[in-house]
């Protein structure tokens, strides 16, 4: 066990741990946007950044600015002092927020973010784009899932994440990794594999039942007979209905699917798109496999990702002890 | 040169040093000619035609490194007496061959003339430009043929190495930690510390800090592209960083191609000292004869058995392989070269674990400059006294800076730690041409700073620049005088860092674009109130946050010039004014009547058909199709087309 400086309380961890881990177990937060518990650090958002002094150069003062670090890489040291919201880091982290928004503005995540660093104005203007570049798809991938179907090809402002040569990888398993952990909704499955089926409930069998669900009789729903469908005559018509035929519709064959030319689209559908437009619904609560508005919210709100200040009552908690 | 043959021992490698030496005739006649890439753009290597064609039987041809006197290019110099030729053309080489060579007739106009005394300079070594520099990495480039593994042996090379194999490797980091040398890629870490902890970090001595998660050794596009597998037996790497890529920087280029050897036996005695059984040589792909050099003389190396298996029968085995980067200036940086050499994209890491503790392929790893690597065998043949001796109380040694920009030497210049910038720039470089007045001098390439004229009697060490807010870096030295702009000098800079961002971390990525689209704004006469307060917020969270020293270094050139330039960059917001005449949103082209002559000439070569008038009478700029691209002025016998600035062209459309 070692010992470390965070807000000026001592605080004792175990020696392998992050910074970010360490505040983290004694109820400091930092905020994080790349981080994530399951995959290695990448220290790319700059989000988590605290200010450090080593011991080695004595007391932090004044004349003596601490280094600026990532806390989720950063390893705790003997005698480490952090501090979390120095006015320094304070800055670093709004003017981050402020670049964030020149391409994710729309991003409730993002706007999140500006609100809680007091950034206002995005700090330039980019095309609208709903990857933040977090990287956690492509670290999830090699990772958890081990499949090394995405990563982060092109450099500087056009770096995107994409299957290599940009075409529907092999490796890609379609396990929808990238899209669970994708904190703005950049990835959608269907963008990924756009063939898979919308999922479907399963067998009475598989589910351990011995009969498929059978509608509970009229009696038990207190409904004195079964319900009838009305007749077409009760409904006027002389004949039940008939769909027309293609002849009928005046159509001389029956209806083919346009090629994506046709249908004035000027691409196959594309993997992750660039644009607001190309990724589907930012909106949380929308089936990220299917599209429909169906499914509750998969996602935790932007305020846990963050993981922003608690208010704490210390009377309360004192009181308590 | 003798026929190749396996060197098994110190003692044999002696020998044959001797025996060369014995071989070589000192009174024989050399024409060496520079064979850079410099000298090689002027024709070189017409001129090395021309004279192996008129060379007869007891004259040798010679083409050897860079000089570094670029401006002066093609250098042939005649050995052994050192008679310094510039500008040599393929014709002048008979006169060479027939006068200087074979009657010791000097030929005047080739000769180098001082300007400071308007007299013609006979021997390379008197030409002030050499005879005020401390050339110690640079001295045998110009003497010895960079193909020629023979040549590097008979003027004394890998006898340090030999002396070393016999040493223990404590010995060696010792010598090298008291000799105070410091890396010389720019950061400036002291050499011995990172060879110590590579050393311990091998033999586990120290318990690394962290708990690493390891990188996934493999991605998707190691599986479709390569067939190699990560070395797994190797206890640690050692890795020439060759990555140079600062715009007007090429001292590590003219190093590889000049004395490819030096860097090799520097390299070679690292591994030796701190127990790594590899060695990469990461260079850029942009540097093809560099590459030529560097392959010839590794293949050389292996054959002579100073490279292999058992090398000079000591039992260490070692060798180095050459790794071509694919044209990002980002892989300089250590932790993405790595990730480059393992085949992943090339993206730096957050440090700790540093390189030294955990670097390529998971294992301890050095990563020195290709001038590190060089002076190592200096070091240990001179010793370290000598080399601490030389330079400031904290920056030990040599540093070769090119001198590019408005200067008039242009080329390499290597002087010892500690020396002025005047002495560089008016001394060795002869001052400014066209009697310009100097302005400015932006040290250290994109990573680095500006400095001012009242900086001029500053030394340059680590210390000192970084205190000014520039760094020594790679060493590159662009000397702007008062037709530079300094806000265009800023802009180009970060305009340079913007493209070469990898993309990620959001500070370098995004923020360098912000700062870009401010400068471009104020160049093109769009300033606004609050832009610099702006600018400089922006330049210190960029320089704060960012993850690695490509974008912490990134907003120097804009702090710098912020704080040294500051009026112009006012001028140009609230005056409209650019007092270089650079900014084309801030100046126009104008024609003074009393002097134009109406002759025509700017008016039919006008691309934009912006000037109207009639013959021998005053002809008028229209400022709205004006393009401003200076042909007219150029043109004008009469000195009758003048620019003028103070008034935004924004504010003439409003």
């Amino acid at each position: 066990m070692i010992h470390l400086t965070i807000d000026n309380r001592d605080i004792e961890v175990r020696q392998t741990m992050t910074v970010l881990e360490a505040a983290r177990a004694n109820g400091i937060s930092i905020p994080t946007l790349c981080y994530h518990e399951a995959v290695a650090p990448y220290a790319a958002c700059r989000l988590c950044m605290v200010e450090i002094n080593t011991p080695r150069g004595g007391k932090p003062g004044p004349d003596r600015p601490g280094r600026i670090v990532a806390a989720c890489a950063q390893p705790c040291e003997q005698g480490l002092t952090v501090q979390t919201n120095s006015p320094r880091v304070q800055a670093a982290r709004r003017v981050t927020a402020e670049l964030l928004m020149a391409s994710g503005e729309h991003l409730p995540l993002v706007q999140a973010i500006a609100r809680a660093m007091g950034a206002e104005h995005a700090a330039t203007t980019l095309p609208p784009n709903d990857c933040i570049l977090c990287g956690l798809c492509v670290r999830a991938c090699d990772e958890l899932v081990g499949a090394h179907a995405i990563s982060l090809v092109e450099r500087g402002l056009d770096k995107k994440i994409a299957p290599p040569f940009e075409i529907t990888s092999a490796a890609c398993i379609a396990c929808a990794t990238c899209v669970l952990i994708c904190p703005t909704g950049a990835i959608m499955l269907k963008d990924i594999a756009p063939s898979l089926p919308h999922p479907q409930p399963l067998a009475h069998e598989a589910r351990g039942d011995k009969s498929p669900p059978q509608p509970l009789a009229h009696e038990a729903r207190g409904v004195k007979s079964p319900p009838q469908p009305l007749s077409h005559e009760a409904r006027g018509d002389k004949s039940p209905p008939q769909p027309l035929s293609h002849e009928a519709r005046g159509d001389k064959s029956p209806p083919q699917l346009l090629p994506y030319e046709e249908r004035g689209v000027k691409s196959p559908p594309s993997f992750v798109g660039k644009g607001a437009g190309g990724l589907g619904s930012h909106d949380a609560r929308t089936c990220r496999v299917c599209g429909e508005a169906t499914l509750p919210r998969v996602f935790a709100d932007a305020e846990y990702l963050l993981n922003l200040p608690i208010e704490r009552d210390q009377k309360a908690e004192v009181q308590a002890l | 040169m003798m026929t190749a043959r396996k060197i098994e021992n110190a003692a044999q490698l002696a020998a044959y040093r001797v025996a060369l030496q014995r071989a070589h005739d000192p009174q024989q006649r050399c024409l060496t000619l520079c064979g850079g890439t410099g000298c090689r753009a002027y024709g070189a290597e017409r001129v090395l035609a021309s004279a192996k064609e008129h060379a007869n039987g007891d004259v040798q041809v010679r083409m050897t490194g860079c000089h570094g006197f670029c401006e002066k290019g093609p250098i042939v110099v005649i050995q052994p007496a050192g008679i310094f030729y510039q500008r040599v053309q393929p014709k002048d080489i008979d006169s060479i061959v027939h006068e200087t060579i074979a009657h010791d007739h000097i030929i005047e106009r080739l000769l180098y003339t001082d300007p400071a005394t308007g007299g013609k300079i006979e021997r390379e070594h008197d030409v002030p430009f050499y005879a005020r520099q401390t050339r110690l990495l640079l001295n045998q480039n110009g003497l010895l043929d960079p193909t020629n593994i023979d040549e590097y042996i008979a003027l004394g090379g890998y006898a340090s190495l030999a002396q070393a194999l016999m040493d223990d490797g404590e010995n060696i980091i010792e010598q090298i930690t008291r000799s105070g040398l410091r890396g010389r890629g720019g950061a400036g870490f002291p050499t011995g510390v990172k060879w110590r902890t590579m050393r311990d970090g091998i033999r586990n001595r120290k318990v690394e800090i962290g708990n690493w998660k390891i990188q996934p050794p493999t991605s998707n596009f190691q599986f479709l592209t390569s067939n190699f597998q990560p070395p797994t037996s190797n206890r640690g790497y050692i890795i020439c960083n060759a990555d140079e890529g600062d715009p007007g920087a090429y001292m590590d280029r003219s190093l590889m191609e000049g004395n490819p050897h030096r860097i090799i036996e520097g390299m070679i005695i690292g591994a030796y000292a701190v127990g790594a059984t590899r060695g990469y040589v990461y260079i850029r792909t942009e540097y093809p004869l560099a590459v030529k050099h560097l392959r010839g003389a590794l293949q050389q190396a292996r054959a002579w058995g100073l490279l292999g298996k058992n090398i000079l029968g000591s039992g260490f085995d070692f060798d180095i392989e050459v790794r071509l980067g694919a044209g990002a200036f980002v892989c300089g940086e250590e932790t993405a070269l790595m990730a480059s050499i393992e085949g992943r994209t090339g993206e730096p890491r957050p440090r700790p674990p540093y390189p030294a503790q955990r670097g390529l392929w998971g294992k301890p790893t050095i990563i020195n400059n290709v001038k590190t690597w060089a002076s190592a065998p200096l070091i240990l043949e001179r010793g370290a006294d000598w080399y601490a001796n030389i330079g400031t109380a904290k920056s030990k040694g040599t540093m070769i800076f090119s001198l590019v920009g408005k200067v008039m030497n242009t080329g390499l210049v290597e002087v010892p730690m500690g020396i002025t910038l005047r002495e560089l720039i008016f001394g060795i470089g002869g001052g400014i041409p066209n009697g310009k007045e100097f302005k400015a001098a932006q040290i250290g390439g994109p990573s680095g700073g500006c400095l001012a004229a009242e900086h001029l009697d500053t030394p340059i060490d680590y210390e000192s620049l970084s205190s000014l807010g520039a760094i020594v870096g790679s060493g590159g030295l662009v000397v702007a005088d008062e037709d530079t702009c300094m806000v265009d000098l800023a802009r180009y800079f970060m305009n340079f860092v913007q493209e070469e961002s990898c993309g990620k971390c959001t500070p370098c990525r995004v923020g360098t674009k912000a700062m870009l689209d401010i400068l471009t704004r104020i160049t093109q006469g769009r300033g606004e109130d609050g832009d610099l307060e702006r600018l400089e917020e922006l330049a210190r969270a960029v320089k704060d946050s960012s993850l690695c020293g490509l974008g912490q270094t990134a907003p120097n050139p804009v702090l710098t010039t912020l704080r040294y330039f500051r009026e112009e960059y006012r001028e140009h917001i609230y005056a409209g004014q650019c007092r270089a005449r650079v900014c084309k949103g801030l100046i126009r082209y104008e024609i003074i009547p009393e002097l134009c002559t109406g002759c025509l000439v700017c008016l039919r070569n006008c691309a934009q058909k912006a000037i109207t008038g009639e013959k021998l009478k005053p002809h008028v700029i229209d400022d709205a199709l004006c393009g401003k691209c200076g042909v007219c002025q150029a043109l004008c016998r009469f000195d009758a087309v003048k620019i003028v600035t103070g008034v935004p062209v924004a504010a003439l459309a409003v």
